[in-house]
């Protein structure tokens, strides 16, 4: 028998179960947020700004507790089953709580406890949507926690698709098992290491994206924040007018191909740092991802008639890469765009990044999936008994997960309208009712019609709260909470209404 | 010895299409009685389209005979079926001059025509005319033929002309089914006999019968005969064509519009539901989990329709916003699109009402009736799967070893049928996306592109901003966008499989996209 290795203090601990565990989750929500706060406290210090004790006061009060519960407490992860998947919805959901106490007490409470949720789920779920009226005059600290928080949520999100729900679903990642384990250079072998690479890869990008961003001009507050809120696709911004404000196109370019980067699969691009990078684009995936930038920059180029020599080139890249890449940067004036290449700006947020990237959306290896599926349909039609499989890349697509990826379909446009219905209770207008749904589910952040979210009623931003969560967790995380939540307490209720004697079956939902 | 039907051309197309000209061109002649007895002068274009349509459907009887039936033959002489009676159904309108009016071409006047046509056949109600009557208009600007054409067109649609055909052609055998399928609303045909001629004579014996019953719902609520039976012709296949300018809001009148509703939500029924209750099982309607959800997505949408304008409180007292909030629920969900509103800004137009309702009017665009109703949209039962697929997607992340079936009636319905809703919803879903896309392109508002589209593809009728129920489609939308806007409505109305694969049929390299099974393959069904 081989001896198991001796778990060193960082091991992660997984538990044995399918029982929802959330003590870990919210520790590490609370450990991720605190230091994103100290480290905001650190920056603001060196501004000399009024948030600085605020937020390392705050910062030490999450840190301290969540490292208690960490390592003394010894909290396992549960990765296993609908645990599992409690798990991850807990924690997006202490990451929104948290920075929405952190933007509290950076405001020295003077924000809304709504708007601070709202700023703080927008981070975290890297939307980019803000309620700060005037970002150009907030403290340093803030718009640095703000960024931090993208760039948390953008880790967080890679994580949760590249390492724990491939091993909640244990039936392989999105991405095809060559991406991560292929050619002896795996980029998830264990929990841990996986997480070890995501992080070096993801700290290794952002220190790059810092460094273009300082190289094209911009000062190193401004670099940080901005390498942190585009790398993670988030879209936060020192500036109220974005880097549009900066008036400069190295900036810019520096922008489009990080947003382009980000949007990119983190397993893909590890291929290709591993030199088969030339496999890359016979993936339909990038193949797409290419060709509705080509397609979406040539239209915009052609149709913006307002600007001269290559900057209605550049803007439409940018216009492009921003939206499919959910990120959300912009540096031009969409609102004054034909109204075509508005809805298609639309369209193409809605769609969203690569699986396997810091990005939202619903996902283009998805929209290939079903694509697929309809192809498969219409050919059964024809041919009745003619026996077909639905392939991607060359693999075989189990029928379970074509199943899945309808449900999916069916669950995002639902969170949409819902979301879009909550909004419109608030908002005069339909369009940006719709937009801000589509915006805030896609996690990419821009409203037509708006210069920010601050401008939308604070009714509207908190109906809002809910789909980014959503968005950012891909829905089923935070549903399968939900309902975990809602047997357990059916199960609490009817034990002590009934006793032992009639005991309901819905236990049997929610025992190991 | 000489034996004609040697000598005949194989073409179901031919055939099919023959019969079902000559069957539409019954209704021109009608048409051209109504114009000479309402006093018009009218009847010339009319009469000249009839003539066409009996000729070209005499010759195509007479040269054509019953060939290939294979999955494409089907789909293709379904959509070519529709699309030829379509463009012929405008010639009335062409030859009229009906869309005449100050700096529109010809070119325009031909493809409003079709417009006009695409939306009466498909039965939308969407309209091009903003120069229709008021109910005492002494010299209107179209004569009573052409609006009386312009209501039996939906009539014919709503049943749909090739379940016509079906009625009286027995040379398709058992691919009848397959026709019936292609044409009906839903994914399976329903039958109510074994035999497929007698089920479609009996479905439009019924359907003679709802009509009927609908007209003197109209007259008993206070119309005269001759608008009970052309409210009656439209309201019983969901169309929402009135020969009036403000529709049934012209009549200002709470009894019409109950009956109006009343006759709406029966023609947004299975119509096989119908004819088991005529049968003496009225319980029918309740055993049907369809039916059931029917009436539940009413209840529950209305009412999400009626709290924010209530709480808005803008639009009047609670008796206004219950009379313009049901009405108008109800004129979504059956896809029919009578409008009670009696002019623009006033309580039944919606587009002047505040968001949230509409958000629930657009969803209301995309699910539609019940299957196998005169009614438009992805259908109730669809929806209902789709809820299903979504359900069981979150069942089974929680236990990856289970078995979900998803079950209607007490049944589990086939992987297959299942597979087909799917895929029928993301080819909506991308219609409706591409749709928009194109249609804003083309320079129409956001949101009047998209209500515009799904008004088009789920068979509605009135759209948003200037294409509103109280507005017409050449306000929103200019000639490019309004012709796709037409295609759109035929092939919502073909619930978009025919008309696909009617051009995918024949493309060979749909089977290298969709990879054969091999033995190696992990994939098990």
């Amino acid at each position: 028998m081989i001896p198991r290795r001796p778990r060193s203090a960082w091991s992660i601990r997984l538990a044995a179960t399918q029982r929802p565990g959330v003590g870990w989750p919210i520790a590490m929500a609370a450990l991720l947020t605190g230091i994103a706060a100290m480290a905001a406290g650190v920056i603001d210090l060196t501004a000399a700004g009024d948030a600085a004790p605020w937020l390392l006061w705050i910062g030490v009060l999450m840190i301290g507790p969540s490292l208690y519960w960490l390592w003394v407490r010894k909290a396992e992860l549960h990765l296993r089953g609908r645990g599992g998947w409690a798990s991850i919805g807990a924690y997006w959901l202490a990451l929104a709580c948290f920075g929405a106490v952190v933007h509290l007490f950076a405001s020295a409470f003077s924000m809304h406890v709504l708007d601070a949720l709202f700023e703080s789920t927008s981070g975290f779920a890297t939307v980019g949507m803000t309620s700060i009226s005037d970002v150009d005059n907030a403290d340093r600290g803030i718009l640095a926690f703000r960024a931090a928080s993208n760039w948390v949520g953008g880790f967080s999100a890679l994580a949760s698709a590249l390492v724990f729900l491939p091993r909640i679903r244990r039936d392989g990642p999105n991405v095809d098992d060559e991406y991560l384990r292929g050619a002896g250079h795996a980029l998830i072998p264990t929990v841990r290491l996986g997480l070890r690479n995501v992080g070096v890869f993801y700290g290794a990008f952002t220190s790059v994206g810092f460094l273009a961003y300082r190289i094209a001009g911009l000062g190193w507050f401004d670099a940080l924040a901005h390498a942190l809120s585009t790398v993670s696709t988030g879209g936060f911004s020192t500036r109220n007018g974005s880097i549009w404000d900066f008036t400069s196109a190295p900036v810019e370019w520096v922008a489009i191909v990080l947003m382009f980067l980000a949007g990119f699969s983190v397993p893909a691009m590890w291929w290709a740092v591993r030199g088969r990078g030339t496999a890359l684009l016979r993936s339909v995936e990038v193949q797409l991802y290419l060709l509705l930038i080509l397609v979406v920059t040539v239209v915009a180029s052609v149709a913006d008639t307002h600007s001269t020599g290559l900057r209605p080139t550049r803007e439409a890249v940018m216009a492009a890469v921003s939206f499919l890449s959910t990120t959300g940067l912009v540096a031009f004036d969409w609102q004054g765009w034909h109204v075509g290449v508005q809805t298609l700006l639309i369209m193409l947020m809605a769609l969203g990044a690569m699986n396997g990237s810091a990005g939202g959306g619903f996902g283009l290896s998805r929209a290939m999936v079903l694509f697929r599926l309809t192809l498969r349909t219409m050919y059964r039609m024809l041919r009745p008994h003619g026996v077909r499989v639905v392939k991607l890349d060359k693999r075989t697509i189990p029928e379970e997960q074509l199943r899945r990826e309808a449900g999916y379909l069916v669950l995002y446009a639902g969170v949409a309208l819902a979301g879009a219905y909550g909004v419109a209770f608030f908002e005069p207008q339909l369009r940006r009712s719709l937009v801000a749904a589509v915006a805030a589910i896609s996690t990419t952040g821009p409203i037509l019609g708006l210069q920010t979210a601050a401008e939308l009623s604070r009714g509207a931003r908190t109906a809002l709260v809910p789909v980014m969560l959503l968005g950012r967790s891909a829905i089923v995380p935070i549903a399968l909470l939900l309902s975990v939540v809602t047997a357990s307490t059916r199960r609490e209720v009817q034990y002590r209404l009934y006793g032992r004697r009639r005991r309901p079956r819905a236990l049997e939902d929610v025992r190991p | 010895m000489f034996t004609p039907q040697r000598r005949r051309v194989k073409s179901t197309t031919g055939q099919i299409l023959g019969i079902a000209m000559v069957f539409v061109s019954l209704g021109l002649v009608v048409s051209a009685v109504v114009e000479l007895v309402g006093g018009g002068t009218g009847e010339g274009p009319l009469l000249i389209s009839a003539l066409v349509f009996i000729v070209g459907g005499v010759l195509l009887v007479w040269a054509t005979r019953v060939g290939e039936t294979t999955p494409v033959a089907v789909f293709t002489a379904v959509a070519v079926t529709w699309f030829t009676v379509t463009a012929l159904g405008s010639l009335p309108y062409i030859l009229d001059r009906t869309m005449a009016a100050p700096g529109v071409t010809r070119w325009v006047e031909i493809a409003d025509a079709f417009f006009e046509a695409a939306s009466g056949f498909s039965c939308t109600g969407s309209t091009v005319l903003s120069n229709l009557p008021d109910l005492n208009d002494p010299d209107p600007a179209i004569g009573k033929g052409i609006l009386f054409w312009r209501q039996l067109t939906q009539w014919y649609g709503g049943m749909g002309i090739v379940v016509l055909v079906l009625a009286v052609l027995p040379a398709l055998g058992a691919s009848a089914t397959d026709f019936l399928a292609a044409e009906a609303p839903g994914d399976t045909a329903d039958k109510v006999v074994p035999r497929i001629g007698e089920t479609a004579k009996r479905l439009w014996l019924l359907y003679v019968g709802v009509t009927g019953f609908m007209s003197l719902l109209y007259v008993v609520a206070g119309m005269s005969i001759f608008d009970g039976l052309q409210h009656g012709l439209t309201s019983a296949a969901t169309g929402g064509f009135s020969p009036y300018n403000d529709s049934i809001g012209e009549f200002d009148s709470v009894a019409i519009e109950l009956a109006c509703m009343a006759a709406m939500l029966i023609g947004g029924t299975n119509f096989v539901l119908h004819y088991r209750a005529v049968r003496g099982d009225v319980g029918v309607y309740w055993r049907d989990q369809e039916f059931r959800t029917y009436a539940a997505i009413t209840a529950g949408f209305g009412t999400l329709v009626i709290v924010p304008l209530l709480i808005d409180g803008s639009l009047g007292g609670l008796g206004t916003v219950l009379r313009a909030g049901i009405f108008n629920t109800v004129t979504l969900i059956t896809s029919t699109g009578f409008g009670n509103a009696q002019g623009p800004g006033t309580a039944g137009d919606f587009t002047s009402w505040i968001p949230a309702p509409i958000v629930i009017f657009l969803i209301l665009m995309f699910i539609g009736g019940c299957t196998g109703s005169t009614s438009g949209g992805s259908k109730v039962l669809r929806a209902r799967v789709l809820g299903g697929v979504a359900r069981r997607s979150l069942k089974q992340i929680r236990h990856p070893r289970g078995v979900f079936p998803i079950k209607l009636d007490g049944r589990s319905l086939p992987e297959r049928v299942v597979e087909r809703i799917t895929t029928f919803i993301v080819i909506y879903f991308g219609l409706a996306v591409v749709g928009t896309v194109v249609i804003t392109l083309l320079g129409a508002e956001f949101q009047t592109a998209l209500a515009g589209v799904l008004s088009s593809l789920g068979n509605m009728g009135p759209a948003l901003g200037e294409s509103g129920p109280t507005g017409t489609f050449v306000a929103g939308f200019n000639t490019p966008a309004r012709l796709l806007l037409a295609v759109l409505m035929i092939v919502g109305r073909l619930e978009l499989f025919a008309v696909l694969l009617m051009f995918l049929g024949g493309f060979r390299r749909l089977r290298f996209l969709v990879p054969r099974l091999d033995h190696r393959s992990r994939y098990q069904e």
